[in-house]
């Protein structure tokens, strides 16, 4: 056999396992995909799967985006292309060869789906949410505390033990002792515990009042809406606030209080009376949420139709409502009508910048009422 | 230390009988390739790790400079791994020796066939016309061009080595393979001069009998210095569009002039590449297929080996209804030339040929090695690339044997997804969109024609209209990335062809602006 040098080829293999070059250019390549998720976001709060995950998951969700690309002077033509049989004869003139699932996008613009935690994706938008006008109330004195695991010492109770550091500690005495790197012989001194401090925060008490039209009028593109919008409140609330507490009142002509999942998820038929859910709100603020112990929130979802001669009466409320010195009352209309009489009436006659109307006309529409009513520039200031 | 040591020690000999296995074939394989007159690079091949083969598959060349376009790279193909989707069969380096990469999780014979595969791939860089002037050391230049871009970094930070990258990288297919070294500001600034002071007409001394009554104020130097001060910048238009403003642009630093001439110089690297994909992928694909029979009939591999690469090769070379798979293409393109030249047609096509007065040859019966089609096929081989070689090569035999057609996109009603329909079959029809779609690498040519725009310094471009209309919005989002580089205003002439009128866009560094 002739020897390999002559030959002129060899096979060889080396130790690639310290070459981390790529990762580098791949996290600078997610940071420019999340970069353009959170240019994006307005179409991804809307998302199905992420409004009807529990708020506290740990679920990913893919988010088809454009991909990231430096663009090209390309030729725009119509598509047109060479292809081949494949063995089972050639086609003739006229026949299809398939559809194009790109269809509409331009030519050759690559999608893909970008894999994303709902919690980081809830952490964008969360960046620009605040509480308005959220004032401490009750008693100065009360704190909240909580529990912060935020230190690790060699001596404490084992039942919080460390396990990660612990086994390092003893690789790193091993090696120390006998020049060997092994996991063996644990004992006490490489226990790694950790321990706790507990933080004093202020406790804001806050109350989230919401109200939902579940009439008849109200439909699939209304509800889809609401839950959004109410899902997002409540998980910001809770992530950013876990002591606001949130109340829904769910009405046709009348006004019922009912559990989280109800709200979501009752059926609805009759006609509206947008005042009935007011009405309950008022008595929920003097019986239960005094606004000298709760900074009250109260928001409301309607597709605007209410019975006309009911009109007064919202408002009305609703300026007794701003008299018991809530933080703010936004009232947030669902629908692809631009106005409604509720809502002039509203704007007409309610001169306070503690209410907001809004309108919501499509799923992208969402983050922006989000950034109005939940606005971090108010907040604090009065 | 030494334990550490001793492991990683165990684990080559973990691979020693395998490592023994590949180069036992690999010796087989190379023999047979020479006996077959290939002549490829001194190659050798690393068996490394799925990841590893991934991301030198990305970047392109080992130890290339970073950036984050190669990130994505790496995760699409990545992902499609993950996924079974599709693998990478071959990774081999264009230098000298070459460098090839085999998956390490491969099963032996899949990485015999990839060896065979990647030799037929170091002759065609050795050989082919095309790839004349690459640099063979590209690896370790592209390593200093990395320390560089690496030094750059450091010192001027990330996001602005990163902002030149991009604006380079946006417009890297605009270079001239044809002028590879060119030369640096100054001499070319001289050289034109030169050229333009050699073009100019002599100055006259006397425009008339009285003119030794008036001071000779203008000497003739002075002359031909005004004449060469009004020349044109660029004199002639320029292909080079990364080059040019490598000399040209008015506000670069020094730095980032050698990032722009480090994206310009791994452009040209990989042009012939781009140049030769059918030429080269069915070389390969020629060569494998070969290669690895003569190692089944010399029972240099078992029964077992035999199917499994079969199945792998018709895998490599199947057809693909809606686009062009180059190795199958290629390869038949090969096939073809060698059963003309071997008479080993089918009979129909013979007679077809005859029917045409084309000459046909006899029936040869021998080995491939010594056969009359032998020359002709490295001769195809080595002096086309894949343009001329459709063009010479393609016809109504291989359009047949390939069972090629044409679609196009038709909407049947707003309401369905766009239908692909066949809407021609003829070979002739085939064979010049083929060639037409490569023309200038399918890239639309941009020409600089003027530097110094309005007397402001601008940048004025030009579109070489072919009949193809260029994508408004990529221009438009494109322009914005030549703006970085040159920072003054841009201007890119183009035809519109669904006007008939000329349409030029400008970008001020703020808007861009379409004009007719």
């Amino acid at each position: 056999m002739k020897n390999h040098e002559q030959r002129n080829v060899s096979v060889s293999r080396q130790d690639w396992s310290f070459d981390r070059r790529i990762e580098r250019d791949e996290n600078r390549h997610n940071e420019k995909v999340k970069e353009a998720i959170r240019d994006n976001l307005d179409s991804v709060v809307s998302d199905g799967t992420i409004i009807t995950a529990d708020p506290r998951t740990k679920k990913t969700i893919k988010v088809p985006m454009r991909s990231i690309e430096l663009p090209h002077i390309r030729y725009g033509e119509p598509k047109e292309g060479i292809g081949t049989g494949a063995g089972q004869g050639k086609p003739k003139p006229g026949d299809k060869v398939g559809t194009d699932p790109g269809a509409g996008d331009g030519p050759g613009e690559e999608f893909y789906e970008a894999e994303l935690s709902i919690a980081e994706i809830q952490d964008m938008v969360f960046a620009d949410l605040g509480l308005p006008n959220l004032r401490p109330k009750g008693e100065p004195n009360i704190h909240d505390t909580e529990v912060v695991f935020n230190d690790v010492r060699k001596r404490r109770s084992p039942t919080n033990i460390d396990l990660g550091r612990t086994v390092l500690q003893n690789l790193l005495r091993n090696a120390q002792e006998t020049g060997e790197a092994k996991i063996q012989r644990i004992s006490p001194e490489d226990f790694r515990v950790r321990t706790w401090e507990e933080e004093n925060r202020p406790k804001d008490s806050a109350v989230v009042v919401a109200m939902a039209d579940i009439s008849g009028s109200m439909g699939e593109f209304e509800k889809y809406v609401t839950r959004a919008f109410c899902w997002w409140s409540v998980s910001f609330l809770r992530s950013k606030y876990p002591s606001v507490e949130v109340v829904f009142i769910a009405h046709d002509t009348e006004a019922y209080e009912v559990t989280e999942e109800q709200f979501f998820t009752r059926g609805s038929s009759g006609g509206t009376k947008c005042s009935s859910a007011n009405r309950m709100a008022l008595e929920l603020i003097n019986n239960r949420y005094q606004t000298d112990r709760y900074n009250v929130y109260p928001l409301h979802f309607s597709d605007g139709d209410n019975w006309s001669t009911d009109n007064p009466d919202c408002v009305n409320l609703v300026k007794e409502l701003l008299d018991t010195d809530i933080s703010q009352y936004a009232y947030i209309q669902i629908g692809k009508a631009a106005r409604s009489q509720l809502l002039e009436a509203y704007t007409d006659e309610i001169k306070d910048d503690r209410f907001k109307g809004l309108i919501i006309q499509q799923r992208e529409d969402v983050l922006k009422a989000l950034k109005q009513v939940f606005s971090v520039h108010q907040e604090n200031t009065r | 230390m030494t334990e550490h040591n001793q492991s990683y020690g165990d684990k080559n000999n973990e691979y020693a009988a395998e490592d023994q296995e590949l180069e036992q074939a690999l010796g087989h394989i190379w023999d047979i390739a020479l006996e077959n007159h290939l002549d490829p690079f001194p190659t050798n091949f690393e068996v490394a790790p799925a990841n590893i083969v991934y991301q030198i598959g990305a970047y392109g060349i080992p130890g290339r400079f970073s950036h984050w376009t190669y990130g994505r790279a790496y995760r699409q193909m990545k992902t499609q791994y993950d996924y079974g989707l599709s693998k990478i069969y071959e990774l081999v380096i264009n230098s000298n020796p070459s460098q090839a990469f085999l998956l390490a999780n491969n099963p032996p014979i899949d990485n015999k066939f990839v060896m065979a595969h990647v030799l037929g791939h170091t002759d065609f860089f050795k050989n082919n016309v095309t790839f004349a002037n690459t640099r063979r050391d590209m690896p370790e230049a592209a390593a200093r061009n990395a320390m560089r871009i690496q030094s750059y970094e450091d010192r001027e930070g990330r996001m602005a080595v990163e902002q030149t990258l991009d604006a380079a990288i946006a417009i890297e297919q605009h270079i001239d393979p044809y002028h590879i070294h060119r030369l640096d500001r100054d001499q070319e600034l001289k050289q034109w001069r030169d050229q333009a002071a050699k073009n100019a007409k002599p100055v006259r001394e006397r425009d008339s009998e009285f003119d030794d009554l008036l001071p000779r104020s203008v000497s003739v130097e002075q002359n031909l210095g005004r004449q060469a001060l009004a020349m044109m910048i660029p004199p002639a238009p320029d292909q080079d569009l990364l080059g040019f403003i490598r000399n040209h642009a008015p506000y670069l630093q020094d730095w980032q002039r050698d990032v722009v001439d480090i994206v310009r110089s791994e452009s040209l690297y990989f042009y012939p590449q781009r140049r030769t994909k059918i030429m080269n992928e069915g070389w390969a694909a020629y060569w494998h297929k070969r290669i690895m029979r003569e190692m089944g009939d010399r029972g240099l591999i078992t029964d077992a080996e035999n199917e499994a690469w079969w199945k792998l090769h018709s895998g490599v070379v199947g057809p693909s209804p809606r686009s062009i798979n180059p190795y199958y293409l290629g390869m038949k393109i090969y096939e073809y030339i060698e059963d003309y030249y071997n008479g080993t047609l089918t009979d129909e096509e013979t007679v077809q040929l005859k029917k045409e007065g084309i000459k046909t040859y006899p029936r040869y019966e021998g080995l491939l090695k010594d056969s009359p089609a032998m020359p002709h096929l490295r001769e195809a081989m080595m002096y086309n690339d894949d343009q001329s070689f459709i063009r010479n090569y393609f016809n109504k035999i291989v359009a047949d044997r390939t069972e090629m057609y044409i679609y196009e996109e038709r909407h049947p009603s707003p309401y369905q997804q766009p239908e692909l329909v066949v809407v021609e079959d003829s070979w002739m029809q085939i064979r010049d969109m083929l060639t037409r779609s490569m023309d200038n690498n399918g890239i639309p040519r941009i020409d600089v024609v003027n530097g110094d725009h309005n007397n402001t310094g601008d940048l004025y471009l030009k579109h070489q209209y072919d009949g193809r209309s260029l994508d408004p919005t990529y221009v438009e989002k494109t322009l914005p990335y030549i703006y970085e580089l040159w920072k003054r205003n841009v201007y890119l002439e183009t035809f519109d062809s669904s006007k008939s009128s000329f349409l030029v866009y400008t970008y001020n560094g703020e808007t861009v602006k379409r004009q007719s």
